[in-house]
């Protein structure tokens, strides 16, 4: 449908603007759209392996730190003293050696309920 | 009462609940579909494909929607990041429908008593930056932060992309229409 007849009053800003917006409402028929995307979404489990990925590489990412930590930094020519040293400090400046069992206990039950319950996938596109 | 797109994405996600992400899928393939056709030169199939694509991975990203903006401008945001991703690969193609399209709208200022076919031969005058922010702002009724959003443009490019795009028309409509 045209916008008009146009009003001679109107500022020809006015008239661009309506003859732009004139058919925003229009929508697209869905003409089974919706129902190829619902047939073509990953499954649940799909989803939970794929929420899953981040934790290979980040295991293997924390194993190689204590490595490098363990061995001084020798192998790479990297100083870790500082971190090493950082991490006694940590430790020591707990009050009772069960407080950082307790700590670990608390670490370990974290990453299995994430481990069962599957994270979302990461999106390159995060949030707005 | 109808469930606010909210709802819905806290029902998919908690409960994994596909009817519901197909309620959302309902609401938004019109915006998702149009904004893609545009984005693509009218190409109707492969902007479908895209909104394909761009609904399954807001499917696999729902959880972290945590709505900070609204729904729609969410997902046309991972539109347009779908689309710039796969454009590279199709720029050839798209530049020469584009140059058609051109080539014939300018071909045919005759029909000037036509103000539709006048309006969408002008838009295809425009750079693609203004043809996108003006049918963004226009044809889906966003708001100039919300085009900064999706887009990821500053506000200031955003607004001067608006602007000379709506220059433009004015003077090509003018120039093709000098009595109106």
């Amino acid at each position: 449908m045209e916008p008009e007849p146009l009003n001679p009053n109107q500022s020809e800003q006015d008239r661009l603007d309506e003859w732009l917006r004139h058919d925003a409402a229009a929508s697209l028929p869905d003409d089974g759209f919706s129902s190829r995307v619902l047939a073509a979404l990953p499954s649940r489990q799909a989803r939970a392996s794929a929420g899953r990925m981040w934790m290979l590489p980040a295991a293997g990412l924390v194993a190689g730190l204590a490595i490098v930590i363990a061995r001084g930094g020798a192998s790479t020519g990297l100083d870790v003293s500082p971190i090493a040293g950082l991490l006694t400090d940590l430790v020591s400046a707990l009050p009772e050696s069960s407080l950082g069992l307790a700590l670990v206990v608390v670490a370990a039950v974290l990453a299995v309920s994430e481990l069962i319950r599957g994270s979302p996938e990461d999106s390159p596109f995060g949030e707005l | 009462m109808t469930p606010s797109d909210s709802d819905l994405v806290r029902r998919t996600v908690a409960l994994d609940d596909r009817e519901s992400y197909g309620e959302l899928v309902r609401r938004h393939q019109s915006a998702v579909r149009r904004f893609l056709r545009h984005l693509t030169g009218g190409d109707a199939a492969l902007a479908d494909d895209l909104a394909q694509e761009t609904f399954i991975q807001a499917y696999r990203s729902l959880a972290r929607f945590r709505g900070g903006s609204s729904f729609t401008t969410w997902l046309l945001g991972i539109a347009h990041n779908y689309y710039r991703n796969s454009r590279r690969s199709r720029l050839r193609a798209a530049e020469e429908t584009q140059k058609d399209a051109v080539e014939q709208a300018a071909g045919s200022p005759t029909r000037a008593s036509d103000l539709r076919h006048d309006l969408d031969s002008a838009l295809l005058r425009l750079s693609p930056d203004e043809q996108t922010a003006v049918h963004l702002f226009y044809r889906q009724g966003l708001s100039h932060p919300e085009m900064s959003a999706v887009l990821g443009w500053p506000l200031g490019t955003v607004k001067t992309h608006l602007a000379r795009g709506k220059d433009k028309l004015r003077n090509i409509l003018a120039a093709w229409n000098p009595n109106p």
